[in-house]
């Protein structure tokens, strides 16, 4: 023959393909860097022949037969070869089994399974799991394993369960948003207990879920957009965990056109992982706003910036810093109680007010400050959480006002997708009847911050409205509404 | 390695668990899909967790799906040759005394239906070791006549599945290990043995098979060289069979094949003859595709690794499985009964339970699993749309690992079959694997009423998984 061609030859025994997907084949190949001839036919005597003819065959033994799959390919130069191969490989292994269902994909409205869902809908796509914990954690493997992104909105899983399903996602390029992860927003849509918030580029990775919110509904206030919240749950940041979804979804972020800035916010981390993920968020290349709660707070350095409580990263964010609302009449009493719905606001009220979070009992019956979240698992046993019904604390609330040793009383007002519909109406509520109830005698301050937007269905100035015609204080931050309570206080 | 397709674009979203939230995302327009979920495994939650590597099981999990991925790689590298045909008990040494096979996990004649019981007495009539059926049922009813299963003899059978020592059997031989396959030639439709019938038409035919056709056959296929079954039945599924049902295309294929050996061994009567039964009898292939079947099953056994699943059949009675990674054992549940289509006068209440080890077709991704590449027979298959012949086809790959990537469906863009049952993912889902079956008469004699659709039940795998979390736990 004489051909200097090099000459690539693969023959597939008693392997059938149809004529159509081997002349694909053949276009796939010829499309490869110095590539010259493909063929790909079945070995029938007439095909061999022309191969034969086109230089493109050589003898073998064991002998080439019809039920045989012939592969050829003539290249110029060795190093062309390691890509036919594995193009070949890819092609013949591929089954077309990655791109979603096309008589099914805009129809289905059920499947049976995580895999079938994959089948249905294509990427980016996101379990959304909100099943009882230990099920809960099996799931998320299983959606892991059928190639999913996962929002773990379960709580009550155990740390074991955390690193092994993190582990996993992060050995095959997947997030697990949570566990015990409430909000976020990718790409525009919602997940969880979220506000509407306008789409602009600083992104936040969070750890606290009313934190996110909180952040993300402050700036929409303030005009400034958000790209993306991407939740890690409350124990990312802990040493056996070490920080796997922080880093993955910082990373996200930095490689995101549509994000100029990064927010990350969690309670105190595990020191060391502190360490390391500091080192690692200068690295960037973006500029990083960092909320540990309550931690001493590091010096600024390079792009990265440090805060203590959400009123310090709000007001750098939006370059205004809130207004504390002024107490003017309070009761005798001495004491401030601090009733949330939102975890993370329980956790900085604790550190400012520097007691000690309660966990048992009735706590706001004391004497001395209080702080309480309603969402801790002791008030949800059999409940709703109390963002979708607030009648307990309501309840509370009404309590903790006729109560004559109460001096300030501090709550937040969540609104947003997933919030009952007037968050506010019960702190009203439960105000006007204990002014009946108390019957002239003085009454406690009460301050409230309101966590919302005006896009969100509540209404953030209905809200803020309603309060304060109901003789509420409202303050723009969680934490200007504790530095009014502490003023207050004060002040008696 | 970061992820980066989370937020490269609108995600979609499949929601488990309640919802208030995924309520919320559709009314804003996202695109949402419920997972309906109840606890699995009957609530027990500790295996659950095990089954999928949380808690300790973690590393046992992972070797798990590496030695699944060894099975699926076995079972797909199988090259099954139709090479000769030979009387049974030449290739089954056990044949060689009196017994039978019949199909499904081992039972005992006393607890076979009545369509299994007279095809065995007509196999008793057949080997001439009664003369009638007065004696043939006394003589099984007295024991002396041994049974066992078809699959612990190399062997699959249709139905009830009946083999004989004088019957002759294909032998399909794997090109890679040596290892052979055996199954009787298809008498075709009516008065049948498979389907319980032992008048002297099915006795006569089975005596033309031992004497005349079963030897032209061997013949022909010795003479061929062997026929690779896997290719042929590549070509099949693209001509709209799924292999269990249907096999229209595939016989025609075999015949295809055949033809210039047969004319070239054959001649007279008996040529003629075997001509006209091979070209009349739609669902010939059926066998050699189910011998097909147990070679890749059995490769895929031998690496005894895994959680996939090797082998499923029926004997009326109960349903077996047999797994990858839990040895020869069977995992049986009570059979369930087909439902489908009647042939007139027939219904439902004549239907008898389960029956065939026909199901090793869809244990390699065949007949229901394949239910697309089919179209002519969805009407057997609920509403009887090619729609929801995909939608079944689709929720089907709930618990499958892999693909086939040389068997692909035409209709579905030439999307690969999905390919190795995983018990685990049977059991997590709650779905059952769904088998196409022909329909017999509970009485024997009676033969085929119908065809339809029959689900493996779970208790299989739900049996299959319990031994699965022990070895796990180690």
């Amino acid at each position: 023959m004489g051909d200097s061609n090099l000459l690539y030859q693969n023959i597939h025994t008693n392997s059938y393909f149809d004529s159509v997907t081997l002349m694909r084949l053949s276009v796939e190949l010829g499309k490869l860097p110095g590539v010259q001839k493909v063929s790909a036919m079945m070995g029938t005597p007439a095909n061999l022949t022309m191969l034969s003819d086109q230089g493109l065959y050589r003898q073998t033994l064991p002998e080439v037969g019809p039920a045989d799959l012939c592969v050829c390919v003539a290249y110029s130069a060795e190093e062309n070869l390691p890509e036919v191969v594995l193009a070949e490989k890819a092609f013949l292994e591929a089954g077309s089994t990655s791109a979603p269902s096309t008589t099914r994909s805009a129809t289905a409205t059920a499947v049976g399974s995580w895999k079938e869902g994959a089948l249905a809908l294509s990427e980016p796509r996101v379990a959304f799991i909100s099943l009882p914990g230990p099920s809960a954690a099996v799931e998320a493997k299983r959606a892991l394993d059928a190639d999913f992104d996962v929002f773990l909105f379960s709580d009550n899983i155990d740390q074991d369960d955390e690193v092994i399903l993190k582990q996993r996602a992060r050995d095959a390029g997947r997030l697990v948003m949570g566990p015990d992860c409430g909000t976020a927003m990718i790409g525009g849509i919602r997940f969880g207990f979220a506000n509407r918030v306008r789409a602009g580029s600083v992104g936040l990775v969070a750890a606290s879920g009313t934190g996110a919110q909180e952040i993300a509904s402050a700036l929409d206030r303030a005009g400034i957009g958000i790209s993306h919240i991407i939740g890690t749950g409350g124990h990312d940041l802990s040493g056996a965990v070490g920080g796997i979804t922080t880093r993955q979804a910082a990373i996200l972020l930095a490689e995101d056109q549509g994000t100029k800035r990064i927010v990350v916010i969690s309670k105190p981390p595990d020191p060391d992982v502190a360490k390391d993920l500091t080192v690692f968020l200068a690295k960037l290349g973006k500029p990083v706003s960092i909320l540990f709660l309550g931690m001493e707070v590091a010096k600024a350095s390079g792009s990265l910036s440090f805060y203590r409580t959400f009123g310090d990263l709000i007001a750098h964010e939006t370059g205004q810093v809130a207004e504390i609302p002024q107490v003017k009449h309070h009761s005798q009493g001495r004491f401030i109680r601090a009733l949330y719905v939102g975890g993370s606001f329980a956790y900085q009220a604790a550190d400012l007010l520097k007691v000690k979070m309660s966990v048992e009992g009735k706590p706001w019956t004391a004497m001395g400050h209080c702080v309480v979240d309603f969402g801790d698992d002791r008030f949800t046993q059999g409940r709703p959480h109390p963002m979708i019904d607030g009648s307990l604390r309501q309840q509370v609330i009404h309590e903790v006002l006729v109560d004559l040793t109460t001096g300030v009383l501090v709550c937040d007002v969540v609104l947003g997708d997933g919030s009952e519909d007037d968050p506010a109406g019960r702190i009203v509520q439960a105000v006007q009847q204990a002014r009946k109830d108390r019957q002239g005698t003085d009454f406690p301050a009460v301050i409230v911050h309101v966590v919302g937007t005006a896009q969100d269905l509540q209404g953030y100035a209905r809200q803020v409205g309603s309060l304060r015609d109901a003789g509420v204080l409202v303050a723009d931050t969680s934490t200007a509404a504790l530095e009014s309570a502490l003023a207050g206080i004060d002040h008696a | 390695m970061t992820n980066k397709t989370l937020i490269s674009g609108v995600p979609s979203v499949v929601n488990a668990g309640i919802d208030i939230f995924s309520i919320l995302m559709k009314e804003a327009g996202a695109r949402v899909i419920d997972l309906p979920w109840k606890p699995p495994l009957g609530g027990d939650l500790d295996l659950y967790r095990r089954l999928f590597g949380l808690g300790s099981a973690g590393p046992s999990v992972a070797r798990l799906e590496i030695g699944n991925a060894r099975v699926v790689k076995a079972m797909l590298e199988a090259d099954p040759v139709a090479i000769d045909l030979v009387p049974a008990a030449s290739v089954m040494p056990a044949l060689q005394n009196r017994m039978l096979l019949h199909a499904g996990p081992p039972l005992d004649y006393a607890r076979m239906t009545d369509t299994m019981r007279g095809a065995a007495a007509g196999a008793l009539l057949f080997e001439g070791w009664a003369k009638d059926r007065e004696e043939a049922e006394l003589l099984l009813a007295s024991g002396s006549i041994p049974f066992d299963s078809c699959h612990h003899h190399g062997a699959v059978g249709p139905m009830v599945g009946i083999i004989s020592p004088s019957m002759p059997v294909f032998v399909v031989k794997d090109s890679k290990s040596g290892r052979c396959a055996y199954s009787t030639i298809n008498e075709g439709i009516g008065a049948v043995m498979r389907f319980g019938a032992s008048g002297p038409e099915v006795i006569e035919r089975l005596q033309w098979f031992a004497s005349s056709f079963g030897p032209l056959l061997g013949a022909a296929l010795r003479r061929s060289g062997g026929l690779p079954l896997k290719p042929l039945m590549a070509k099949a599924l693209l001509m709209g069979d799924e292999m269990h049902q249907r096999n229209t295309a595939a016989s025609l294929l075999f015949c295809k094949e055949l033809m210039p050996h047969l004319v070239a061994v054959g001649s007279g009567d008996d040529l003629e003859r075997a001509v006209g039964f091979l070209l009349e009898t739609e669902q010939f292939f059926l066998n050699l595709a189910m011998c097909a079947g147990k070679i890749m099953g059995d490769s895929g056994q031998l690496v005894g690794e895994g959680s996939i699943v090797t082998a499923m059949c029926r004997n009326g009675v109960d349903f077996g499985i047999r797994v990858s990674g839990l040895g020869d054992r069977w995992w049986t549940a009570p059979v369930n009964t087909p439902t489908g289509l009647y042939f007139a006068g027939f219904s439902g209440e004549d239907a008898s339970p389960d029956l065939g080890d026909s199901a090793i077709l869809e244990t390699v991704a065949l007949g229901g699993m394949a239910l697309p590449a089919a179209p002519a027979v969805l009407g057997f298959v609920g509403a009887g749309t090619f729609k929801r012949g995909v939608e079944l086809f689709e929720r089907l790959q709930g618990f499958t690992v892999s693909i086939n990537p040389a068997w692909t469906i035409p209709a579905l863009d030439g999307r690969a079959v999905p390919f190795g049952i995983d018990i685990r993912q049977v059991v997590a889902t709650g779905i059952e694997p769904l088998i196409n079956t022909g329909i017999a008469h509970k009485q024997a004699g009676r033969g085929q009423i119908g065809a339809g659709t029959v689900t493996a039940p779970l208790g299989c795998f739900e049996a299959a998984c319990r031994e699965l979390g022990v070895k796990l736990e180690g």
